[in-house]
C-alpha cells in the first residue's frame, strides 16, 4: 500500500504555474479564479468521479470551487493550491456520502445529452473498485485526459508516485477486465 | 504496454489505453459547458426540499397565527362529535344525526346548531355577520344591533331585527322561521315579510318569503296561507279573510300587497274591520298600491313604526 501513502504525501515544489493566479484570486480577482478553474476543474472532476455518481459530479465541481473561493484566504502556501484543492474535493465527496441523498436531481442536460455508453460506465465501475491511489490517477489519466506530469502538478503528488500509481493501476485494471470478460 | 504513452502520452499509443481513453472521455469534465461562477449555483434537491420544508413551516405558522387572530365564531360541542373549535369566514360546520353545536360570537349572539345541519360563515364584519344555512335547524339568540345578523337560505335571507328565533331549512330548500322574541325579516329580491314574536313564516325556492302568521292562528287559516303562498291559489283568499282574527291583521297586511288587484279591495275591507284606518289613507289609494298609505296601515297594527323598518333597511344589511 505504499502507493496510498504516496497519494497523501505532497512534495515540495519551487513554483507552480498557478502561483500568480492564486495570489490574484486571494486579492479578490474573479478572473484569476476563473483561470484557476479552467486549469484545475478536470482534476477536481476526476477526484470526485472516483467517489460519487457521475450524475452528481458536475454540480459538485462547482461546489468545490465555490468552497475554495470562500476559504482561499486560509491557504498559507499558494504553491500548494493544487493539493489543497484536491483535499477539498475529497472532503466534499466524503460529505456527499454522509448526506447520502436519496433523491437524484433530474437536470436539464440529462435530457439533452447522449447518455454514457454502458461499457464506459462498466469500466468506470471497475476503476472505482481499485484502491484509492490507483482509481484517482487512472480516472485523471483515462477519463479527464490529463498526462502523468499534469496529474502530479495538479494534485501535488510526486511524479514518481503518479507514475507508479498509473502503472500498477493499469495492470490491475487489465486483470479485472480480463477476469470479467472470462466470466 | 507502452509505459511512456500511459505516462505522458508520448511514443507509440498503447491500443488498449487509447481505446479506454476514447471510451471514457465522454464521462470527463465538460469544461466548455460549466464556466465557473458564470452561472448561479444550482440548488440541489436536498437544499430545495429544506427550503420548501422551511417555507411550509413558515406558512403554517403564519396561517395558524392568522387563523387565531381573524374573527371567528367560537364553537362549543353540545353533543356528538363536531371537532371544530372556531368557525371563520368561508368555513362550514356539519352535524350528523347525533351531534349538536353551539356557536358564539362576541357582540353578536349565539347560534345553536341542531343535528343534521350544514352551516357556513359567509361574512364576519363589524357591520355584518352573515351565515348560510343549507339544510337543518338553527336557534339564534342575537344581541347585535338590528339588521347586522343575517342568515342566507336557499330562498331568502333572514335578517335579524333584535330577537330570538328558530330557522329550519328542509331538503327541498324550503325555509321556516319561528320567532320567539323580537322580530325577523325575510327578504328576497324586493319581496319582504316581517315576522314578530309568536309568528312564523315560510320561504320557498323560486317564490321567496310567504305571508307570516301567528302560530296560534287557526289551522284553516295557516293552511290557506300556505296554499296561497305555494300555488298562488286565489280560492284560498276567501278562507283567509273568513278565518282571520284581529291579531291576524298582520297576515292581511302582507296579503294586501300580494293579491291580484281585483282581490285587493276585499282584503282591505277585511283589514279595515280590525284596525283604525288613518285619515291619510283612502281605499282608492290602497287599491292603487300606494306604498305610503300601506305603510300607514302598518303603523296601526301596534307592531312598531314603519319608519323604524325603513331605518334598518336604509342602513343597509348587505
Amino acid at each position: 500500500m505504499e502507493s496510498v501513502i504516496a497519494l497523501f504525501a505532497p512534495v515540495e515544489r519551487p513554483e507552480q504555474p498557478g502561483r500568480s493566479l492564486v495570489e490574484q484570486a486571494r486579492q479578490g480577482s474573479r478572473a484569476a479564479f476563473g483561470q484557476l478553474y479552467q486549469q484545475y476543474s478536470r482534476m477536481v472532476h476526476g477526484l470526485l468521479l472516483a467517489r460519487v455518481p457521475h450524475s452528481e459530479v458536475e454540480d459538485m465541481v462547482q461546489d468545490v470551487f465555490l468552497l475554495a473561493l470562500r476559504r482561499l484566504q486560509s491557504l498559507r502556501d499558494e504553491n500548494a493550491f493544487g493539493g489543497w484543492l484536491a483535499m477539498i474535493a475529497r472532503h466534499q465527496a466524503i460529505d456527499y456520502h454522509r448526506r447520502a441523498p436519496k433523491i437524484t436531481e433530474l437536470k436539464e442536460n440529462m435530457l439533452q445529452e447522449k447518455p454514457p455508453e454502458p461499457e464506459a460506465l462498466e469500466v468506470l465501475d471497475t476503476i472505482r473498485s481499485l484502491p484509492d491511489a490507483y482509481r484517482e490517477t487512472l480516472i485523471l489519466r483515462l477519463v479527464e485526459g490529463l498526462s502523468g506530469p499534469e496529474i502530479a502538478v495538479q494534485t501535488g503528488l510526486s511524479p514518481d508516485s503518479v507514475r507508479v500509481n498509473l502503472h500498477r493501476g493499469m495492470k490491475m485494471l487489465r486483470e479485472k477486465m480480463e477476469g470479467r470478460a472470462a466470466t | 504496454m507502452n509505459e511512456d504513452y500511459l505516462w505522458d502520452k508520448s511514443g507509440e499509443p498503447d491500443p488498449e489505453v487509447q481505446r479506454l481513453e476514447n471510451l471514457l472521455a465522454p464521462l470527463g469534465h465538460k469544461l466548455d459547458k460549466t464556466p465557473v461562477l458564470s452561472l448561479p449555483k444550482p440548488i440541489r434537491v436536498p437544499y430545495l426540499l429544506a427550503i420548501a420544508a422551511s417555507l411550509l413551516v413558515l406558512c403554517g405558522a403564519v396561517w395558524v397565527a392568522w387563523q387565531r387572530t381573524r374573527p371567528a365564531w367560537q364553537v362549543a360541542t353540545v353533543s356528538g362529535t363536531p371537532s371544530l373549535k372556531r368557525l371563520a369566514k368561508g368555513e362550514s360546520i356539519s352535524t350528523d344525526s347525533q351531534s349538536q353545536a353551539r356557536l358564539n360570537l362576541n357582540d353578536v349572539g349565539e347560534v345553536e346548531v341542531e343535528p343534521n345541519t350544514r352551516l357556513s360563515v359567509l361574512a364576519i364584519r363589524p357591520d355584518e355577520q352573515r351565515l348560510a344555512l343549507y339544510h337543518g335547524t338553527i336557534h339564534a339568540l342575537i344581541w347585535a344591533p338590528p339588521g347586522r345578523f343575517i342568515v342566507n337560505t336557499p330562498s331568502a335571507q333572514t335578517v335579524d331585527l333584535g330577537c330570538q328565533y328558530t330557522l329550519k331549512v328542509d331538503a327541498d330548500g324550503v325555509g321556516l322561521v319561528e320567532v320567539s322574541v323580537g322580530w325577523v325579516a325575510f327578504e328576497n329580491e324586493g319581496r319582504e315579510s316581517f315576522i314578530p314574536a309568536g309568528a312564523a313564516c315560510i320561504t320557498r325556492p323560486g317564490k321567496g318569503p310567504g305571508i307570516p302568521y301567528y302560530q296560534d292562528a287557526s289551522s284553516e287559516l295557516i293552511d290557506a296561507l300556505h296554499r296561497f303562498d305555494a300555488n298562488a291559489d286565489q280560492s284560498a283568499v276567501a278562507v283567509i279573510l273568513d278565518k282571520a282574527r284581529t291579531r291576524d291583521a298582520i297576515s292581511l297586511w302582507h296579503l294586501l300587497r300580494r293579491v291580484q288587484p281585483d282581490d285587493r279591495g276585499r282584503v282591505y275591507d277585511r283589514l279595515a274591520q280590525f284596525i283604525t284606518v288613518p285619515a291619510s289613507v283612502t281605499r282608492e289609494g290602497v287599491l292603487a298600491a300606494n306604498l305610503q298609505m300601506i305603510d300607514s296601515l302598518w303603523n296601526t297594527l301596534d307592531l312598531g313604526n314603519t319608519s323604524w323598518w325603513r331605518m334598518w333597511k336604509s342602513r343597509g344589511p348587505k
